[in-house]
């Protein structure tokens, strides 16, 4: 008994010692590193956000989003104080996959937007390139896409790219002093100014199949006192894809836009294909581009038809409210 | 306690290392890492320079405590000293030379559980004075370096085509040399390149290796014979 409080004993003090001496040599060593390390990592995200941000002197830790084909969103700032954020995105066009940079300023205009890479070098793309010029000099909105011009679609992918930055920023703009309800609900309702706490709802079933999507709870949302609609959180399940959204629809019962929170598809063996639904599905019913029930025919139909139930079923719960209330809680 | 395996000198603990007990081509120890850094000649030296530094300081600190550390929490005193000592590393490669530490990544960690770190440690730093240890480690680390150089040689000549310096070490000027690639012409086996590659490429070293300590051994054998005639 002795023998083995004493051999307990050693081992606690020499492992304690060794592992006191480790932490304080790497606590050393870490100290006279962080600074060349940091540097290098300012200098990477520096480096990231030249081409939008040119004048960026600080540039945070990528915050990660994964949503409407936004991947990282950068916070950059000049002279100590924030000038905007910077957005990386990345989404399918008509045949190349578009990797951007998208700046948006303070203020939630449009700084720059740079094509980061694409998959090919296609003639849409070049059409796309000096679009954007246009877009960067100020000459041309990069909502302003002329028909017949050339690389339609991928400029349309790039001018839903910048909408849902700019979208995001409002959303996320503000600090703490923003409710995490008016957080959420600015995903689909960007301008919005208040938003009540939510109410708890139990919607579920639609077509095509039982069970496939349900929403759980909706917010009043109003800007400047007005209530301009409603944001339902809601979740879907169809033949194990799954997805969680924030849905908003106009005080007078029509939809405004979807937000994708969460999404985790695959693509059945090669079946279906899980980029249609957050590239093109999304997007397009997002800049009405798409009626939300045109989803027969798509790439991801039963997934697209399970989004168009949801959004039929909080368009319904709007209309069953009776109307606008008129004034946000 | 009666020893029956008498020490090495400090010579033969720097040398044999090297060729004859070589770790990686004689006993065939720490494969794992010596297959996947081995792409470019610049990432094996980084990763040979980076491994040596944690094998010499290791054996030191094991040897310098080894009258202190009991035998029963030897093995868990040996692994926080060694993992001590791949963290100072990483932190170090991290600030100095990154984009060694990108084209490492894990392999640098993974370090510490590399079985001749931990191999030397038990078999020599544990019962042989500071010197010696340093040596020992300073020879095997080297031995380790020269083995996965003449690897990542073949593979980045053979396989890319090319030889190139500057793009791990960025101090350096940055140079590529065509060898059996160029702009119009393209000599080189890209599975080379490949973890297949890298086991073809260790295997027939390894088998040379052999080739040649064999017929040395056969030679002396012969001589040896011809000796007592």
């Amino acid at each position: 008994m002795k023998e083995n409080v004493k051999k307990g004993l050693i081992t606690t003090l020499t492992l304690g010692a060794i592992v006191l001496g480790a932490g304080a040599i790497i606590g050393v060593t870490s100290a006279i590193t962080s600074p060349f390390v940091y540097a290098h990592s300012l200098a990477g995200r520096l480096e990231a956000v030249n081409g939008v941000f040119p004048n960026a002197e600080d540039v945070s830790e990528p915050e990660e989003i994964n949503s409407n084909g936004l991947v990282e969103r950068y916070e950059v700032s000049a002279g100590g104080e924030l000038i905007g954020w910077a957005y990386s995105g990345s989404q399918k066009s008509q045949t190349d996959t578009v990797d951007v940079m998208v700046g948006i300023n303070a203020d939630f205009t449009l700084e720059r937007v740079e094509i980061t890479s694409s998959s090919t070098n296609s003639a849409y793309m070049d059409a796309a390139r000096d679009w954007l010029a246009g877009v960067n000099n100020g000459t041309t909105s990069y909502d302003d896409i002329p028909v017949g011009a050339g690389g339609t679609k991928t400029k349309q992918t790039i001018s839903i790219l910048v909408q849902a930055a700019i979208d995001h920023a409002k959303a996320n703009a503000g600090g703490d002093a923003v409710s995490a309800e008016l957080r959420l609900v600015r995903n689909v309702f960007p301008d919005a100014t208040e938003s009540d706490q939510g109410t708890a709802v139990e919607l579920s079933g639609g077509t095509p199949q039982a069970n496939y999507w349900e929403l759980t709870k909706r917010y009043e949302v109003g800007e400047n006192g007005e209530t301009v609609g409603y944001a339902y959180e809601g979740s879907i399940n169809p033949m194990s894809q799954q997805g969680s959204f924030v849905v908003g629809i106009k005080a007078d019962g029509t939809f405004s836009r979807i937000y994708a929170v969460t999404l985790s598809l695959d693509d059945h063996d090669g079946l279906y294909n899980p980029s249609w639904i957050p590239g093109t599905y999304i997007p397009e019913i997002n800049s009405g581009t798409r009626n939300p029930d045109d989803c027969i025919g798509g790439e991801a139909t039963i997934t697209a038809e399970t989004i168009n139930a949801m959004i039929e079923a909080a368009e319904a719960d709007v209309l069953s409210l009776g109307g606008s209330s008129g004034e946000a809680a | 306690m009666d020893n029956a395996i008498a020490k090495p000198s400090k010579k033969e603990a720097f040398l044999a290392p090297l060729l004859k007990a070589n770790p990686l081509f004689v006993l065939v120890l720490g494969t794992c890492p010596a297959l996947a850094v081995t792409t470019t000649l610049e990432q094996a030296i980084g990763m040979g320079i980076l491994f040596t530094v944690v094998l010499a300081l290791s054996n030191v600190i094991i040897s310098a405590l080894r009258k202190f550390i009991p035998e029963y929490v030897r093995i868990p005193s040996y692994i926080v000293i060694i993992a001590t000592f791949v963290t100072v590393v990483k932190l170090l490669a991290e600030a100095f030379l990154p984009e060694l530490y990108s084209s490492l990544g894990v392999f640098l960690s993974l370090i510490t559980v590399n079985c001749i770190v931990l191999g030397r440690a038990e078999a020599f730093a544990q019962d042989n004075p500071v010197l010696p240890s340093l040596l020992d480690g300073l020879g095997n680390g080297l031995g380790y370096t020269i083995a996965i150089c003449i690897i990542a040689l073949f593979r980045e000549i053979l396989g890319a085509g090319t030889l190139s310096f500057g793009k791990t070490f960025t101090f350096i000027p940055q140079v590529t040399i065509p060898l059996l690639k160029g702009d119009t012409w393209d000599y080189s086996m890209p599975l080379l390149q490949q973890p297949t590659g890298a086991f073809l490429v260790l295997g027939i070293v390894i088998a040379l290796i052999a080739v040649i300590v064999n017929f040395r051994a056969k030679q002396a054998k012969i001589k040896k014979e011809e000796v007592k005639e």
